[in-house]
């Protein structure tokens, strides 16, 4: 009997972290506002911190001692690690923009999502290294090391973003769609005159020209995004927003179309 | 002679008063105490303030007030109409429309030095 109770006993404190973890994730779900005002805070950070580093390593140039140098170090250091907890909430924030995306094409963002979590991960090592490393060799090789990476993370932050931009539009698109079939449908149902009605039904005819306006920009910069991802250009976002352009004009014009309609 | 001197002092020729004429003069009459200047100034205060609370509290109360009941009886006011449902729909497109302005971009990459060193100073 008394081993059974030590045995429960035993499962219950082995089970505890699983069981109170996963409710701890669960409650602790963040917000764009709550990792937005990280990301500021660490922004912050390291602007104050990359001021500091400034002036003791100048102070480090002039002087050349080993104090000053350790304490140029320590600053770079710092700095290092603040860098670091900006790019890890910087792609927090895009992951979390394409997860509650609605328009953007799963299998996609999928691929988006894996590769920036992959990057996460290096950032998370490099972040690990720099902060054991004491001496100057070794802070100035984590400094090498990001400037290394620059390209392939401003490439996964143009992926992202583009992505983004694009499903934003079909998401507008997908809504404009659903709320002209229902005005539509109270067009059709309404005691209004047959003039009216008829009226009515070009207006209608006319926002659907807009709305293949919006498809056609939607397919354009579509297509421009699937060739983007094997070059290794990282500044394609612009050439998509200018290629999105005259679909939201179209956007913007359906949305006055539609108010006209239930007029 | 010197002790002549040294036991004269200067009262030593004031003649002492005769106890007849002391007992004689008019005794003094206590004159009435008034009261310190100061209890009448709190006084005066304490009595001012709740003057003043007092008038406050009269100016402040409402004018009791009849209210005529006119003949007529008012019109009903026009109710503002709850809006549609094809006008709330059509109005919560609007932030999805402005959420595809391709001019904002709500998460620009982040404004870091990626390019900080620390390299061995040069000599000078």
């Amino acid at each position: 009997m008394k081993r059974l109770i030590v045995l429960a006993a035993i499962l219950a404190l082995g089970l505890a972290p699983f069981v109170f973890g996963n409710t701890r994730v669960l409650a602790q779900q963040p917000s764009r506002d709550s990792l937005l005002a990280t990301y500021r805070k660490n922004l912050d950070d390291y602007r104050r911190l990359e001021d500091q580093y400034t002036v003791a390593y100048r102070q480090y140039a002039n002087l050349r001692t080993l104090a000053s140098q350790e304490e140029a170090v320590q600053a770079l250091r710092s700095v290092l690690l603040a860098r670091a907890d900006v790019l890890l909430t910087y792609y927090d924030l895009l992951s979390f923009a394409l997860e509650t995306n609605a328009g953007a094409d799963a299998s996609k963002k999928t691929l988006v999502l894996q590769t920036i979590k992959t990057l996460q991960d290096d950032l998370r090592s490099h972040r690990n290294r720099s902060e054991i490393a004491t001496d100057r060799v070794k802070a100035d090789e984590e400094a090498v090391y990001i400037q290394s990476q620059e390209k392939r993370m401003r490439l996964a932050a143009d992926q992202a973003m583009s992505l983004d931009l694009i499903g934003r539009h079909v998401a507008a698109l997908t809504a404009i769609d659903l709320v002209k079939k229902e005005v539509d449908q109270s067009i059709e149902a309404s005691a209004m005159s047959e003039t009216q009605k008829i009226e009515k039904r070009r207006g209608s005819e006319e926002l659907g020209r807009s709305m293949q306006a919006i498809s056609a920009a939607i397919t354009a910069a579509t297509s421009y995004y699937d060739k983007s991802v094997t070059s290794s250009s990282s500044d394609n976002l612009n050439t998509i927003a200018s290629l999105l352009s005259p679909g939201y004009i179209q956007i913007l014009r359906s949305h006055e179309y539609l108010q006209e309609l239930i007029k | 002679m010197r002790e002549e001197l040294l036991n004269q002092t200067e009262f030593s020729q004031v003649v002492p008063k005769d106890p007849a004429v002391v007992q004689a003069s008019v005794p003094v009459q206590p004159t009435q105490q008034k009261p310190p200047l100061k209890i009448i100034l709190i006084l005066a205060f304490v009595v001012g303030l709740l003057l003043l609370a007092v008038a406050s509290v009269l100016i402040r109360q409402p004018k009791k007030t009849v209210q005529r009941v006119g003949t007529q009886t008012p019109l009903p006011t026009a109710v503002a109409t709850p809006p549609s449902h094809l006008q709330e729909i059509v109005n919560n497109l609007e932030p999805v429309v402005k959420n595809a302005d391709p001019l904002t971009n709500p998460n620009p990459f982040p404004p870091l030095d990626l390019r900080i060193r620390m390299t061995e100073p040069k000599e000078k």
